[in-house]
């Protein structure tokens, strides 16, 4: 055993909130002017307190986790509909609760709960049954029931309406059950029933959501409208070619043209400003810690700790696919934040809480 | 537990980005760069002042004078309609001038659009007084062109005009612009890259609302050079005064070197036109006079009688004849069953006297002697046939018939009744009056062949047109040359009623036929106090005589000896 946390994984951390902090500077200019100074600064503010819940989680013994997370979850999803009735509207959308100064966005916080939540209960099939793959039970035990803990948090995210967050909900559940092993036909004919679903869930999204759908089959449907951000971020990655215009050079970005820049369309900023090689050393950034992450599930022995892993790994990693696939304009519009990178702090504190509990596994290899 | 599985999903989903990124940033990097410099950087043109034009004294005739316009950016004023009113109702303009103005003058939303033009400095002071109603109105002066003689040598300066697709396409490798004014014939048009100017500019970077965020570049425009003309403006007026309003040409060229001091085309046009009331430039195109024709060097005429000292010349040049050579003129002779009949009964004749009476029965003998292909050649040695290359674009060659060029333009053989047309210079003989002044002014420098042209210097750069020698004996230029003075000078000289005192005056007259209009009048020669100082060429379109073009050649000599100009 050994008893000292995983080296690579600080060091990629700190790495990436270094380039995010960098990156956000430049995107709180415009015109050259230095204009959101506040939320340059209230990011830094953040970090400060994501950093210091990583080094607490990490020292915090995760099996206390065991335990800890029903209260946990019960309290996410009070927070749910707290924020469906008391909660600050922003963009159309009712996703903060406002407590005292700061913003919470319990949603973030929703998707960690779920891991945790679903970690458990795989642990006790595959304590109980030695492996899931192999059981032969029927495939309620190891799929419907983790599914209705996924289901109640879902409704709620969606009535909000966050759709990128309940598509979240539901990719880290499928990608949780293929990684401990449910069988596929459970989550192929679970995906193909979505989809036959999909018509009837067609009339449960709002206008907007339905215009982003089909505006990223056809930008120019809207360009100034909803299509004009998904044209202006692909523009202005794309303007920043093999080594990017510089730090504080991009025109798209510093001209004001992509509005959303500091928080889910960040990557246009680093695309334009750092071009392929910048692109690509993020993207190399978040597969090294994914690929870190399931290598630590495997060499940990603790079947929770290992499905823990699994699903912090897939979170981070779908959620960077999404929100990098929607910038670049190969998937349509959701609001996903990148991780460690957008502004807001409840996403960025989620991930660094996360990783603390990461940091803590490490240490029983 | 699958640990290899779910890497592989990860590697499948980030491998994708990397792609995706690689297509944006490699394949479509350079058209994504371009746009997002089309997004931040406008650019907005600043008009250079055109050059000035003086004549050879340095009195101005085209100038670049300061002109009051309002102009808005388009995107900024949404609701139009209420600015124009407001307006309209301090300076009393209609609303739908400035409706038409817009629509005119539009090219994208960024760029200032003018919607009034040509205000008064009251218009302007009002409007200025009155700029906090007005937001976003931009007051500025704008070069305009102004032609202060009017008329007065229109078809040497030209006019101009806004750019139409075919000089577009024509220039735009010189850097011309959508909607740039442009010259549209004479010096304006042919010194257009001097006069033009550069274009200055300014490069503002805007924000996603349009909105300036700071000036990239200033580019101050250059103004475009002055041009100095050969033209002089007082022999100019005297010319003009004295066409009145008949059709023709004056040309008047300083021999030696080629120097157009007048050239009248007439009728004539007021350049001022075309910038400030475009309504009457239609009036100026349907005119069946067609004034906007330069007839000094696009006209073609037949030379009539001023070519037979072409065939005077090529006769004695390969010494076919001599000087002392006689024909008999009974009134009329018999070519090929044709008659050819002589504008009276002369007599005998020898060259000289042919040349002073222009008796045409001795030029039809002489032409049959010499035959066509000689005429030809000689003609088209003397200038005739090709352009002068007078710094004026649409100039005309004229017609040099020979008969190899009938067979092949009208697969039909040459006659002789051809070449005695030919050598009197009718029938399919074509001459500009340009021409033909280059012809005469032959005689007057002693056998050299000038370049005519207007133009004396570019700012300080002086422009000389070196003479092309043409190798004629000394005694067959002195011979034609007292043939020219007799010709006016002796009692019974075709251009006797231009003898004057005090002047020299040489010369030959042309009656040329013009179909079945009455014909047209030529007069060319030279004129000095000792020696040749100026050639004159004078045409009058269907004037019936070739007297009425020695009588107005004479008043104009007359009036420039009054005023000390000889």
């Amino acid at each position: 055993m050994i008893k000292k946390v995983d080296k690579l994984i600080i060091t990629i951390t700190f790495l990436m909130i270094v380039f995010s902090f960098i990156t956000l500077y430049s995107s709180c200019h415009q015109n050259n002017l230095f204009v959101r100074k506040d939320i340059f600064f209230r990011q830094i503010f953040w970090s400060v307190i994501g950093v210091l819940l990583m080094f607490i989680f990490s020292r915090l013994d995760y099996r206390k986790l065991w335990d800890f997370v029903w209260p946990f979850y019960i309290f996410i999803l009070f927070t749910l509909l707290l924020v469906l009735f008391l909660g600050a509207s922003r963009m159309g959308a009712q996703r903060w609760l406002d407590i005292g100064i700061l913003n919470f966005q319990p949603s973030e916080f929703a998707k960690l709960s779920i891991i945790i939540l679903l970690s458990r209960k795989f642990a006790k099939v595959s304590v109980n049954k030695f492996n899931i793959s192999r059981t032969n039970i029927l495939w309620l035990e190891t799929f419907v029931f983790p599914l209705k803990f996924v289901l109640i948090p879902l409704i709620l995210v969606m009535l909000q309406p966050d759709l990128g967050t309940a598509l979240m909900l539901i990719f880290i559940f499928l990608m949780m059950s293929y990684f401990v092993g449910v069988k596929n036909k459970y989550i192929f004919s679970f995906l193909g029933i979505s989809i036959l679903f999909f018509p009837l869930f067609w009339h449960f999204l709002r206008p907007y959501q339905k215009n982003r759908l089909l505006v990223f089959l056809n930008p120019n449907r809207d360009p100034l409208g909803a299509g004009y951000t998904i044209i202006q971020s692909k523009i202005a990655i794309g303007s920043g070619r093999i080594f990017g215009k510089g730090w504080l050079g991009g025109t798209q970005n510093q001209l004001n043209f992509l509005t959303e820049r500091h928080t889910d369309f960040i990557f246009s900023t680093i695309g334009e400003e750092w071009g392929l090689v910048g692109g690509l050393f993020l993207i190399f950034l978040f597969f090294v810690l994914s690929y870190r992450i399931v290598k630590i599930s495997r060499l940990v022995s603790d079947p929770f700790a290992k499905n823990i892993c699994g699903g912090i790994a897939s979170w981070l990693t779908i959620q960077a696919f999404i929100n990098l696939a929607m910038t670049m304009g190969i998937m349509p519009v959701v609001g996903l934040p990148l991780p460690l990178f957008s502004y807001g702090g409840s996403s960025l504190v989620a991930f660094l809480i996360s990783f603390g509990i990461i940091l803590n596994i490490s240490k029983n290899i | 537990m699958r640990y290899r599985q779910i890497i592989l999903v990860f590697k499948f989903l980030y491998i994708v980005l990397i792609l995706s990124l690689i297509y944006l940033q490699l394949i479509k990097g350079e058209v994504c760069y371009k746009l997002s410099i089309k997004n931040s950087i406008r650019g907005i043109p600043i008009e250079a002042a055109r050059g000035r034009i003086f004549d050879r004294n340095g009195q101005i005739l085209a100038q670049t004078s300061p002109l009051f316009q309002v102009s808005i950016i388009p995107y900024q004023q949404k609701d139009r309609d209420i600015l124009y009113k407001r307006i309209s109702q301090i300076t009393g303009i209609p609303r739908e001038i400035m409706q038409i103005n817009f629509n005119k003058n539009y090219i994208n939303p960024y760029r200032p659009t003018a919607i009034l033009e040509g205000l008064t400095k009251d218009e302007i002071i009002s409007l200025e007084e009155n700029k906090i109603f007005l937001p976003g109105i931009i007051i500025d002066m704008v070069p305009k062109r102004v032609y202060p003689n009017g008329n007065l040598c229109s078809h040497v300066i030209g006019y101009l005009s806004a750019i139409d697709s075919y000089r577009l396409t024509k220039l735009q490798a010189y850097g011309y612009d959508l909607k740039d004014i442009v010259g549209y014939s004479g010096i304006e048009e042919y010194y257009d890259l001097f006069l033009r100017g550069e274009k200055g500019g300014m490069q503002i970077e805007v924000d996603n609302r349009g909105k300036q965020v700071r000036t990239v570049s200033y580019k101050p425009p250059l103004r475009g050079k002055d041009i100095q003309l050969t033209i002089d403006v007082r022999i100019q007026k005297i010319i003009d005064e004295m066409m009145e309003d008949r059709k023709g040409v004056v040309i008047v060229m300083n021999p030696y070197d080629g120097q157009i001091i007048a050239l009248s085309s007439k009728p004539d046009y007021d350049p001022n036109i075309f910038l400030s009331s475009p309504d009457n430039i239609a009036e100026l195109l349907k005119d069946k006079d067609s004034p906007l024709f330069n007839r000094a060097i696009s006209g073609q005429y037949p030379p009539a009688s001023i070519f037979k000292l072409v065939t005077a010349l090529a006769a004695l040049d390969t010494k076919q004849i001599s000087s002392n050579t006689v024909f008999n003129c009974s009134g009329a002779i018999e070519i090929g069953n044709r008659e050819f009949k002589c504008w009276s009964v002369h007599g005998e004749q020898n060259l000289e006297e042919a040349i002073v009476h222009s008796c045409d029965v001795y030029f039809y003998n002489l032409g049959l002697v010499i035959g066509p292909e000689l005429l030809s050649k000689y003609a088209q040695k003397l200038g005739f046939g090709r352009k002068t290359k007078i710094d004026l674009g649409n100039e005309s060659e004229g017609l040099i018939p020979s008969p190899t060029w009938k067979k092949i333009t009208f697969f039909q053989k040459w006659y002789k009744g051809d070449t005695a047309n030919f050598a009197i210079g009718q029938g399919d003989v074509l001459v500009t009056p340009l021409q033909i002044i280059t012809f005469i002014s032959i005689f007057a420098n002693n056998g050299e062949l000038v370049t005519p042209h207007l133009i004396k210097a570019v700012e300080d750069k002086s422009f000389f047109f070196k003479p092309v020698e043409l190798n004629i004996k000394k005694e067959i230029l002195d011979f034609i040359r007292l043939a020219l003075y007799k010709t006016v000078n002796s009692e019974d000289g075709t251009a006797s009623v231009l003898k004057v005192e005090g002047c020299k005056i040489a010369g030959k007259t042309g009656t040329a036929q013009a179909g079945s209009k009455p014909p047209h009048g030529w007069f060319a020669g030279y004129f000095g106090k000792d020696k040749p100082q100026f050639s004159i060429c004078v045409l009058l379109e269907n004037v019936g005589s070739s007297q009425f073009a020695c009588l107005l050649a004479k008043r104009i000599i007359l009036k420039m000896l009054e005023e000390g100009l000889i």
